[in-house]
């Protein structure tokens, strides 16, 4: 009898340690990089690639990174309140928008990349922020 | 060990798929397979009927092996099915 018990309480450990383990395996990718597709949940400028964003250098016009890269996705104001604009060229919740043009409820959320550039008041990029958000 | 092998691959693959995916460097994840992975041979182990030290080895010879695996199920359930 007691070995019955056993085995019955070991049976429902089991099965509850691979359902664990199985969702353990999904937290990596909640806000993380996708293995097969890393730009899956990036929403991108109609003429941005990464590899053009990298051509881009600190001390260029903004007209000169237009002609390279296109227009931004949407501008806004610069980081810690200055006047300078921040030009941006990736945006987050590709997938959030595919599901809401597709009617479907729930959305997976990864990883995406940033691509922002910051210019001044006299249309100089000071500033180049890229690389991979988490949020 | 052969099973050894295969565990230490399963794990390192895990551990680097984590790592890729999450940005940061996670120990923690391999820390919690591994205590699934004991406390699963633990359960496992009741199944034989030898001495405790035989069943908990040929449980650990089982178990070790299939909780990265189960694991890799997934994470690659998550990948994929983004992808239809």
């Amino acid at each position: 009898m007691k070995l019955i018990v056993l085995k019955f309480l070991s049976t429902i450990c089991i099965a509850f340690l691979v359902v664990i383990t199985f969702v353990l395996g999904q937290v990596p990718l909640i806000e993380g990089k996708h293995l097969l597709n890393q730009y899956i949940d990036t929403e991108f400028a109609k003429d941005y690639s990464p590899e053009k964003f990298d051509k881009i250098k600190v001390g260029m016009t903004i007209d000169e990174a237009i002609e390279i890269i296109g227009e931004p996705l949407y501008k806004g104001q610069g980081y810690k309140d200055t006047l300078n604009t921040n030009y941006y060229y990736t945006g987050d919740g590709k997938l959030l928008n595919s599901t809401k043009d597709n009617g479907q409820s729930g959305y997976e959320d990864f990883a995406w990349y940033r691509s922002t550039l910051e210019v001044d008041r006299n249309n100089k990029i000071i500033g180049i922020d890229k690389g991979w958000s988490h949020d | 060990m052969k099973t050894i092998i295969i565990s230490i691959l399963l794990y390192v693959v895990s551990t680097c798929l984590t790592i890729y995916s999450s940005g940061q460097a996670s120990i923690v994840t391999l820390g919690i397979l591994l205590l699934i992975a004991v406390l699963g041979s633990l359960a496992f182990s009741i199944w034989f009927k030898e001495n405790f030290k035989d069943n908990l080895l040929r449980a650990a010879k089982f178990v070790f092996p299939i909780v990265p695996v189960i694991f890799l199920l997934g994470y690659f359930y998550n990948t994929l099915k983004v992808m239809l």
